[in-house]
């Protein structure tokens, strides 16, 4: 019977989470509770850091658009000599 | 795959489990991309250009780890006069996450450069290149925010303060990596 409780000891430690496991779920429960309690800043941050080139490529279509319908041609050779290499 | 699009998708999430091999395959490709196949492109499309140098490939990509190495100190060093407690490892294993816009921007610095008469004084290719390339430039602003407030685990005053700072950095760092060759900066 001693035998049978000492091996159930064993499979019961190992079961058990190590520490690094332990720091990780720490880590996403406190990432979990910021989104449930989080000012509309916090929220905004939230939306464009999931998905980032989502954001950054909807706002640069809208200045593209925008700075070509002022300036024309004059606009993307500008961009294109500046940034194209 | 998965860690890419993790990287890709989900930042905080990549910068919290530190996929070592998806993040430096990120930085070897941006600068292999600027080093060896920028050279061999504009040699295989402009005829009258001589075969490139391996001796300048080779010292390119030096450089071009050197300046990765570069910005992840100056990273840390400010940080930490931020008040950061991050250490340097942390930096030089997750900065290199941010570097999907620099791939991409290399690809399209190649292209626009090698074949610009076909995209100069074009509206078409002319918007789609200013989507991309200040699309990229909004994209990794974002990603240095994401790190210092993540990774740096600065907040308000402090985060603005180092934002600051680094970024006068990174303009000195990317004007340097231009004068070595590096027409994406490897930062």
């Amino acid at each position: 019977m001693k035998k049978d409780k000492g091996t159930y000891a064993v499979l019961k430690n190992a079961s058990l989470p190590t520490e690094q496991q332990k720091e990780k779920m720490l880590a996403h429960i406190l990432s979990e509770y910021r989104i449930y309690k989080s000012s509309p800043a916090e929220k905004l941050y939230r939306l464009i850091a999931a998905y980032p080139w989502r954001f950054a490529l909807g706002l640069s279509t809208v200045q593209a658009v925008l700075c070509t319908m002022i300036w024309g041609r004059e606009y993307t050779n500008l961009v294109l000599k500046i940034l194209g290499g | 795959m998965n860690l890419f699009i993790e990287a890709l998708n989900h930042p905080i999430d990549a910068f919290r489990n530190k996929n070592k091999t998806g993040a430096w395959v990120l930085v070897a490709s941006t600068i292999l991309i600027n080093t060896v196949f920028a050279p061999l492109l504009t040699w295989f499309a402009c005829a009258w250009y001589s075969a490139p140098d391996i001796f300048s490939m080779m010292l390119t990509t030096l450089w071009g780890s050197a300046s990765y190495l570069a910005i992840c100190t100056a990273l840390w060093l400010f940080c930490k006069l931020f008040g950061s407690k991050t250490p340097l490892k942390a930096y030089l294993q997750t900065w290199s996450l941010t570097f999907f816009p620099n791939l991409l921007c290399s690809i399209a610095v190649v292209f626009s450069e090698v074949y610009f008469t076909v995209f100069w004084n074009n509206s078409i290719w002319g918007i789609l290149l200013s989507i991309v390339f200040v699309g990229l430039l909004i994209w990794k602003t974002i990603l240095y925010i994401v790190f210092l407030k993540e990774v740096a685990g600065l907040k308000g005053g402090r985060m603005f303060g180092a934002f600051i700072v680094i970024g006068i950095i990174i303009v000195v760092l990317a004007l340097l990596n231009g004068y070595v060759g590096l027409k994406t900066p490897i930062l």
